[in-house]
């Protein structure tokens, strides 16, 4: 065996190695989260007896917390961070989910990744809550491309090619108070008999702080006067739809991520941009950040980066859409 | 609109400056790509430049997720990707091929795996695959210009041993230069396209970048410096063409530029057979003594 051999193969190990601690140092964290819920706080563990209510992000995670307390822990499968839009299940995911004593997801086709499994324990009369499935459903009609507004000749040109992969309807169900006002009580009901307790004292309670949430958004809105509302993908529309606001449109206007900007469309929110005299543009998960800033730069105006797909540090639902308005308040005034 | 009017073919340009940049960028990456994939079609090396386009992606990712630039990543990657097919074939003693088809498909999983849970959503996978070619900065544009220059430089310098390699490897070896060394600079350079190239076009559409118009090249002329050139062309307009039907029809850039160089070399594929049987039937009819070995292409 020649020494040189020895000695290439040995730098080929060590070069692996690194690589491999690289590896295990930059994705160590678990894939599934137990959040707090609001009456403790829960251990990293499952606390023995008490069931689980398997969230797959963790918006709605929240909510389901506010109702539960300490009833139940609250695990969230898709961790802050990642696009839910696309997030790809690991085998343990998978399992946190099948053995959950009730799955609550968003519906819609909302997480693509997760679809083969949340359809099987449907399938299977498993335990599983789509919230989509309890609201109503904004959709887009065929044809007007994501309410142009007065929009020359190029609605025509598109009709629905690929405006919407998803014809089902606006998964972001979670950025309207009302919304999730809708589906309160079709969600208590399935954890009251999931948790096998009694609980319309939260539910009540959470009822009255949506409802004061409702308003406070609605004055800040209000006081605005114009609200025209550019976003990264088309995610604003329940929120626009609720409050007052126009979707003048999106960088991908698509109700997902996993599509691509195409040059004809930017150059057409250009025109609509300067059209309506759009202050800002709102971009975030999924979006090329260079995308929105060259948009801006050309345009002359703000790109603000928004935290519309999880919750981001905040402490609650509540605190989660009040920043969001703040943030949408402060760029277009 | 009306398609007799010029406007309809320089209007998204003049209007809009992100296209002007997506442009610039293409045009570069077209020149780099013209250089170093005329080496990779005459040198057979297609192969190991898909495996070197996909390899970098675990270092890019590991990059992104450290906070570090995504192109230092891809340098690592590509130096990890040239060290192991290095090692498995001459160590182990397996073919070329298989022990770039080893490290290919480690380090993609590799990448994917590093990807899919990393916490931002900063080193999103169909980003890097697929590029960001309506995004593209002034940064951007000075790193693909500096290794345009770099690439050039080194082909120019090494261009004498890099025509031996292409066009008889057993003179190369007899003619007093190692010709592991160039092989090797000749991986460099494609390397360093694809690091240079993977923020517009992406990696996986780098690929068809070094290749489709560097074989309509290859189709039409035998010196290299020729093939280049004509390669450069074809990029560049396959650039230009790719960018209007994204404008016009509202398709991805990258995919409708390089889809446009395929569809130009099976144009011009299609146009030497036709000669080439036109030819023949006209030879047919006198009847010519000698072969015609000698009017091959290549």
């Amino acid at each position: 065996m020649p020494k040189s051999g020895s000695v290439n193969l040995r730098k080929f190990l060590i070069t692996a190695l690194l690589l491999g601690v690289l590896v295990s140092c930059g994705s160590s964290g678990n894939s599934t989260n137990s959040i707090e819920s609001t009456a403790q706080t829960a251990p990293d563990s499952v606390v023995a007896d008490l069931p689980v209510i398997a969230v797959t992000y963790s918006v709605i995670g929240n909510i389901v917390s506010q109702l539960v307390g300490d009833n139940a822990t609250v695990t969230v499968v898709i961790s802050d961070g990642q696009d839910p839009h696309d997030f790809q299940p690991s085998a343990k995911d998978i399992e946190t989910i099948n053995n959950a004593a009730l799955v609550v997801s968003n519906g819609l086709e909302f997480e693509e990744g997760l679809e083969e499994v949340l359809e099987n324990i449907a399938d299977s009369g498993g335990n599983i809550f789509m919230v989509g499935e309890h609201i109503t459903v904004r959709k887009i009609e065929n044809g007007d491309e994501h309410n142009h507004g007065e929009d020359e000749g190029h609605a025509d040109e598109h009709g629905d090619d690929h405006g919407d992969k998803h014809t089902g309807g606006d998964p972001h169900l979670w950025l309207s108070p009302a919304t999730m006002l809708e589906m309160l009580p079709a969600l208590t009901s399935a954890l009251s008999e999931a948790v096998g307790a009694n609980l319309s004292a939260e539910a009540t309670a959470l009822t009255t702080k949506l409802q004061d949430l409702d308003g406070e958004v609605e004055s800040i809105i209000s006081s605005l006067g114009e609200c025209n509302l550019v976003s990264g993908h088309d995610e604003l529309g329940y929120f626009a739809d609720r409050y007052g606001c126009n979707v003048i449109g999106a960088i991908i206007p698509s109700f997902t991520t996993t599509s691509e900007a195409t040059a004809g469309e930017l150059a057409e929110l250009k025109l609509l941009v300067e059209q309506y005299k759009v202050p800002a543009i709102f971009t975030g998960l999924g979006t090329s950040p260079d995308t929105a800033t060259q948009l801006a730069k050309e345009l002359n105006i703000k790109a603000v980066t928004l935290s519309t797909h999880y919750l981001d540090g905040v402490t609650n639902y509540q605190e989660f859409i009040l920043n969001l308005t703040n943030q949408i308040a402060e760029a277009l005034s | 609109m009306t398609w007799l009017n010029n406007n309809v073919l320089t209007e998204p340009f003049t209007n809009n400056e992100f296209l002007r940049l997506s442009l610039v960028a293409g045009i570069l990456v077209a020149i780099t790509c013209a250089i170093a994939g005329t080496f990779v079609v005459l040198r057979g090396l297609a192969f190991i430049g898909d495996a070197l386009a996909h390899g970098v992606l675990p270092g890019i990712a590991t990059a992104m997720l450290l906070g570090v630039s995504g192109v230092i990543g891809a340098a690592v990657g590509s130096l990890v990707m040239m060290a192991g097919v290095s090692v498995v074939s001459r160590r182990f003693r397996l073919s070329g091929d298989t022990a770039i088809g080893l490290l290919f498909v480690g380090m993609l999983a590799l990448g994917v795996m590093i990807t899919s849970r990393s916490r931002t959503f900063v080193g999103d996978l169909s980003r890097i695959l697929f590029g960001e070619l309506l995004g593209v900065t002034t940064g951007d544009l000075v790193l693909q210009f500096v290794a345009l220059v770099v690439v050039a430089i080194v082909a120019f310098i090494a261009r004498r041993p890099f025509l031996l390699l292409c066009v008889d490897e057993g003179l190369a070896k007899t003619s007093g230069f190692s010709s592991r060394l160039f092989h090797n600079l000749m991986l460099m350079i494609v390397a360093i396209t694809v690091i240079a190239s993977f923020q517009t076009v992406g990696t996986l559409l780098v690929l068809g970048m070094l290749i489709a118009p560097a074989a309509t090249g290859a189709l039409f002329a035998r010196r290299i410096s020729t093939v280049m050139l004509i390669a450069s062309l074809v990029g560049s307009i396959s650039t230009y063409v790719g960018l209007l039907i994204s404008y016009h029809f509202d398709l991805a850039a990258g995919a409708s530029i390089v889809l446009t160089t395929v569809l130009v070399f099976a144009a011009a594929a299609t146009y030497t057979e036709i000669k080439k049987a036109i030819a023949d039937n006209g030879h047919e009819e006198h009847e010519h003594p000698h072969s015609h070995a000698g009017s091959h292409v290549r």
